[in-house]
């Protein structure tokens, strides 16, 4: 199988009164590319820590994280920003859109941010359809339910073609229905436009849906299946 | 539940030292209002009875009955006394010195003087401790027993044995004045005096005004003669000498009563006359004390206001914050009494921490304010007492109450509501806009206070007469211009938005993901950004109002002396003349010797000086009649141009071109331009003038001026009704040669320009032992104005405002920043997320700062000078005084709006430099966690 990313031994420590408090500890996983990739765990497994270090937005302790060739640990500030700008995508937990801007602004924002230039109009109504929420572009956040948030969001999480997309929790702040919909936006999206896919979840209804699926707890690597 | 609360300010310790500054600025400053103006007050009065003694070289504290008792009456001498003495305590002031002065009152005649042709009249008197106050020059003190021939010992003043002819050791027999036993009082004369210390006070009049007064002792004279069975009847004067030097303004009205109670008493009593020094001077301290306390009252209100509305704003932003606290509380049973109790708690908690701050504070600031000089200007001030008044307590427990009730009134609403329907309140779509812009409060606001501004220019006559007979400005007037203020900053605030969308049209396509989202938020947040907004553009407003008013008023009351007085130095020698001589010999021509003036010729420290002849008893034949006391000024035109101050803006041409017309011709004259107006005088005609001898000149008419320095075109002075009215003056300026060929060589004053100082002129004085019948130093006038209280105080107070507003503008802008960084780590985690680099991020909110700080900043500055320029034209009237001469103008300081551009931009700049320390510290990670609740 073709992997995009994988790590090596990651370990991250935070700094708290007493010892170091381990928070991952000898991780090591491969993330195969166009696929779904799905980390369980509960609350306070590592999860997200795991999450945010394979998305440039933290540095662990020990070990190396590679995107393609590239030592991502190794990198400079100003050079994770870029790498997060332009190659990959995040959708979060809490629904996590500008509270200013339409969901057709949010969307192109995304375009904006990676320096698409040129006619982004299509591409903007283009992930707008693929969530099935092209008639509601000109409604602000809070005119939208949470599912329909969450999907705006998946919309511009995918808008610049990142070759990644991280979800924490997506479905964490949906009912059962919705959450389901939204995993199959991912499934579709994976199989349809072969984007690669990280989601985070404590849910394990949703684990069939995943190609991979990494369980941690406590920090630690449990469990891994295909 | 203190526990509680206590922990609950410990959590959030921005708002709480946010809230702290407001509430101690509004305590202090509200509790050194008062005490700061009886500061000046008192000041004030010290300074008018210290020139009362100057001006009028009378002891300003002197209260004096005078009366004549006939022979049945003598008992009730002795007892009016005692009842004075009584009297005089009622006043509250210590008793400094009491003089009784007693006399018969019939002079007697004698005639066995050594030589018999010289006859002599003399007055037996007497004064109490008069030993103490005399230094005997010749012969001996009285004995205070006769002798054994039943002759009395007096002594004289010294200008009696000149005057009268006496000798020490004569004895006199007064022929009409005569024991009960018909045998005549015999008086020898054992010694002269003269007064020990010149500025003693006991001598109200100087000894040499007592010539015939045979002075014996006291107690011998109250012996001898306040008998009923002596014949003569006994005058009497008492002199109480108040000691003023810790007179209070508190104490006015009681001395004030007193007087008149006394004055009545004694009048009833059959005492003929009470006189005292004090009862005008006092009065019209009380009329200029109500305008002060007005004046000043109105001033600081504004200050007050924007306080209160900080410390709402803050308290009202730390709710919004609390907004889900308040609701998790009230699901869990805690009921919205107990709510209310625990932030009354919490606001008394503060009110009292703020009050412990606030005393030293408010002592503090009233010594910092009395020490000030000018706008933002200190002197060092010794001796300065700070007076606490009982209002002050007032003031202070007024603004506690106030600020506590602020702080409290907000939850009573939000008390209300409960978890859910806070829930429900969050997600609503919200209205975009402002509840004021969709009540047109900016328009209403303008249309009322510029009906207020209209009705106040059609009254500014009435105004200022108002003024000049002591009252003070029409607190109305200052409202309007509040509320003009409001008004106009509201306004541009509404107009605002269309620029920005404007500019976003443009540019939203070409600009940066950071610009673009700066952009969209200014546009779409707009009313949460209105409060900050309003406050900063108030506070800026009232600041540069505030500063545009102090300079104003000062540099129009400088102008006005300068122009009055009219150069740096005036004065003018006392000249002799042969009047003497002429008064007997009607041959005899009167003239004047003039003094030296080749003295002046190198006056070091003068840059120039001129002789000018200024006189104002001129009188002028026109059609139909005379124009009396016209003022002639008659000068060197070169001299007098390169000497006098006169700011040439006053007069159409520059005035030197005045002056050189003048310099044409020897006979030429300028007329003021009412000559024109009431005569119909024009250029070319000749007039001729006259001087009191009689003098007569012919003027060829050159020009007309409106002003000229010391030319005040209209005088106002205090009818016997108390009222102030306008009477016109006239003025001519001719050649001085000319006049001297016409007039003969008349007294002339010396104008001096200095190089700087005026320190030299007055070791010129004392060198050449110059007697000056006028002097006057612009510099010192210039700050002796200063110190009057009105101008004074309104630079003190001004000064605080301005002070307040930046400390306000700084921290209300600081926590509107941080706040809405807290609010928004989300947000800038997301955006970090996305890939946005942190300078993009500073970039952003930079760009905010500049739509929201900067743009409420422009729009204060404006809407300040707006207000200023409308209103200050009508505000300076209360400053005005019966001479202000020069047309008032409104201007600003340059330094001033630089010191206010600095402190602004230090403001911002500090704020980003905190901004950008919160978001470097901010974790993406961290701050993408905090979404998750």
């Amino acid at each position: 199988m073709d992997y995009i990313m994988r790590t090596e031994q990651v370990g991250r420590a935070f700094k708290t009164q007493g010892d170091d408090f381990w928070a991952l500890k000898e991780i090591s996983v491969e993330i195969p590319k166009g696929k779904l990739t799905i980390l369980r765990g509960r609350s306070g497994s590592g999860k997200t820590t795991l999450m945010n270090i394979l998305g440039a937005l933290d540095q662990p302790t020990e070990g190396t994280v590679y995107f393609g060739e590239q030592d991502i640990t190794k990198l400079s500030e100003e050079e994770r920003t870029m790498l997060r700008r332009k190659r990959v995508g995040f959708v979060f937990q809490s629904i996590a859109l500008i509270p200013m801007m339409t969901a057709y602004e949010n969307v192109d924002f995304a375009l904006r941010m990676a320096g698409c230039k040129g006619d982004r109009k299509e591409r903007v109504m283009e992930c707008l359809h693929l969530v099935g929420l092209a008639n509601r572009a000109d409604h602000m956040p809070q005119e939208l339910s949470g599912g329909e948030q969450q999907r705006i969001a998946i919309a511009r999480a995918i808008a610049h073609r990142p070759e990644v997309i991280f979800a924490d929790e997506p479905t964490g702040a949906l009912d059962t229905m919705t959450g389901l919909a939204v995993v199959k936006i991912f499934r579709e999206l994976t199989e349809k436009e072969g984007v690669t896919i990280v989601m985070t979840t404590h849910d394990v209804g949703l684990m069939e849906f995943g190609d991979q699926v990494y369980e941690l707890e406590g920090g630690r690597l449990v469990h891994e299946e295909e | 539940m203190i526990r509680f609360v206590l922990q609950k300010l410990l959590n959030k310790k921005w708002m709480v030292a946010a809230l702290l500054i407001g509430n101690v600025l509004f305590f202090g400053i509200a509790m050194a209002t008062p005490m700061y103006t009886e500061t000046i007050l008192q000041r004030s009065l010290e300074s008018t009875l210290g020139n009362y003694i100057k001006e009028k070289n009378t002891y300003p504290m002197l209260y004096q009955i005078r009366t004549t008792a006939f022979p049945r009456d003598k008992a009730y001498l002795t007892e009016r006394t005692t009842q004075l003495e009584e009297y005089a305590d009622r006043f509250g002031l210590p008793i400094r010195l009491m003089v009784k002065f007693q006399y018969i009152t019939e002079d007697g005649t004698t005639t066995d003087l050594e030589r018999e042709d010289r006859k002599a009249t003399a007055r037996i008197s007497s004064m109490s401790d008069l030993k103490d106050h005399i230094t005997i020059v010749q012969g001996r003190m009285y004995e205070t027993e006769p002798d054994e021939d039943n002759v009395i010992e007096a002594i004289v003043p010294m200008k009696s044995l000149q005057d009268q002819g006496m000798l020490i050791g004569e004895t006199l027999t007064m022929k009409s004045i005569v024991y009960p036993d018909e045998s005549p009082v015999k008086i020898r004369i054992v010694g002269a005096f003269t007064s020990s210390a010149n500025d003693d006070i006991y001598w109200v009049a100087s000894p040499s005004s007592y010539k015939t007064g045979l002075f014996v002792d006291q107690d011998l004279f109250t012996r001898l003669f306040a008998r009923e069975d002596f014949e003569k009847s006994i005058s009497g004067n008492w002199f109480v000498f108040y000691d003023y030097s810790d007179m209070r303004v508190s104490q006015i009205d009681r001395i004030l009563e007193e007087t008149a109670s006394s004055d009545n008493l004694f009048k009833k009593g059959g005492w003929h006359t009470t006189f005292n020094s004090y009862v005008n001077m006092l009065t019209e301290f009380k009329a200029s004390e109500q305008k002060v306390r007005i004046t000043f009252l109105v001033l600081e209100v504004p200050v007050l206001v924007i306080l209160a509305a900080f410390i709402f704003m803050v308290s009202r932003q730390m709710l919004d914050m609390e907004q889900t606290e308040i609701a998790v509380l009230k699901s869990r049973g805690v009921s919205r009494k107990q709510l209310i109790l625990i932030y009354l708690l919490q606001s008394i908690v503060l009110s009292v921490v703020a009050l412990v701050i606030a005393l030293p504070f408010a002592y503090l600031l009233v010594r910092v304010l009395s020490s000030a000089n000018a706008f933002l200007q200190f002197v060092r001030r010794h001796n300065l007492k700070v007076i606490f008044s009982r209002d002050s307590l007032l003031y202070l427990a007024a603004a506690v109450l106030l600020s506590v009730l602020t702080m409290v009134v907000p939850i009573f609403r939000r008390s209300r509501v409960t978890i859910v329907n806070h829930r429900q309140r969050k997600n609503r779509k919200r209205s975009d806009k402002p509840l004021w812009q969709r009540f047109f409060a900016d328009f209403i606001l303008l249309a009322v206070s510029g009906y207020g501004l209209f009705t106040f220019y059609n009254q500014r006559e009435i105004l200022s007469e108002r003024v000049l007979s002591g009252a003070a400005l029409d607190p109305m007037l200052y409202i309007s211009s509040s509320l003009f203020m409001l008004g106009f900053g509201l306004f541009l605030l509404r107009i605002l938005p269309l620029l920005e969308k404007l500019v976003y049209r443009i540019f939203r396509e070409k600009w940066s993901p950071a610009l673009y989202t700066s952009y969209l938020r200014v546009l779409r947040t707009r009313k949460s950004q209105d409060f900050i907004m309003i406050f900063l553009f108030m506070t800026l407003a009232i600041g540069v109002f505030d500063a545009v008013a102090a300079h104003t008023v000062n540099r129009n009351s400088d102008q006005n002396i300068e122009y009055l007085t009219g150069a740096d130095i005036v004065m003018k020698e006392r000249w002799q003349d042969n009047s003497d001589a002429a008064s007997q010999d009607p041959s005899v021509e009167f003239r004047y010797f003039e003094p030296s003036f080749s003295k002046y010729q190198d006056l070091k420290g003068a840059k120039s000086l001129t002789k000018v002849l200024n006189t104002k008893d001129i009188t002028v034949s026109v059609d139909g009649g005379k124009v009396n006391n016209v003022q002639l000024l008659g000068i060197h035109t070169k001299e007098f141009g390169e000497t006098a101050r006169f700011d040439t803006s006053l007069l159409p041409e520059h005035w030197f071109n005045y002056l050189n017309t003048l310099a044409k011709t020897e006979s030429s004259v300028l007329l003021s331009s009412n000559f024109h107006e009431n005569y119909g005088l024009n250029i070319g005609d000749t007039i001729f003038y006259r001087d009191s001898r009689n003098h007569s000149a012919r003027g060829v008419i050159y020009g007309f001026v409106d002003y000229f320095p010391t030319y005040a075109p209209r005088n106002y002075s205090k009818g016997n009704d108390g009222i102030y009215r306008e009477t016109e003056q006239f003025l001519i300026v001719a050649n001085l040669s000319w006049i001297q060929q016409n007039f003969g060589v008349t007294p002339y004053e010396i104008w001096i320009r200095t190089e700087g100082s005026s320190a030299f002129i007055y070791d010129f004085r004392e060198e050449n032992d110059l007697v000056l019948t006028k002097f006057t130093d612009l510099s010192s006038e210039l700050q002796e104005s200063r110190r009057g209280a009105i101008l004074q105080g309104t630079n003190g107070i001004l000064t605080v405002g301005f002070i307040v507003a930046l400390v306000l503008c700084t921290v209300g802008f600081l926590i509107y920043w941080i706040l809405s960084i807290r609010e928004r780590e989300l947000q800038f985690g997301i955006f970090r997320a996305m890939g946005m680099s942190m300078r993009e991020i500073i970039t952003m909110l930079l760009n905010e700062h500049l739509y929201i700080s900067l743009f409420a900043i422009l729009i204060g500055v404006l809407d300040g000078f707006v207000t200023s320029r409308l209103f200050m034209p009508l505000i300076q009237i209360g400053y005005s005084s019966a001479d202000t001469t020069v047309p008032l103008s409104v201007s600003a300081s340059a330094s001033d709006m630089v010191r206010l551009a600095v402190i602004v931009f230090l403001m911002l700049a500090g704020g980003m430099t905190i901004l950008s320390v919160i978001i470097r510290r901010m974790k993406i990670a961290q701050a993408l966690k905090l979404g998750e609740d």
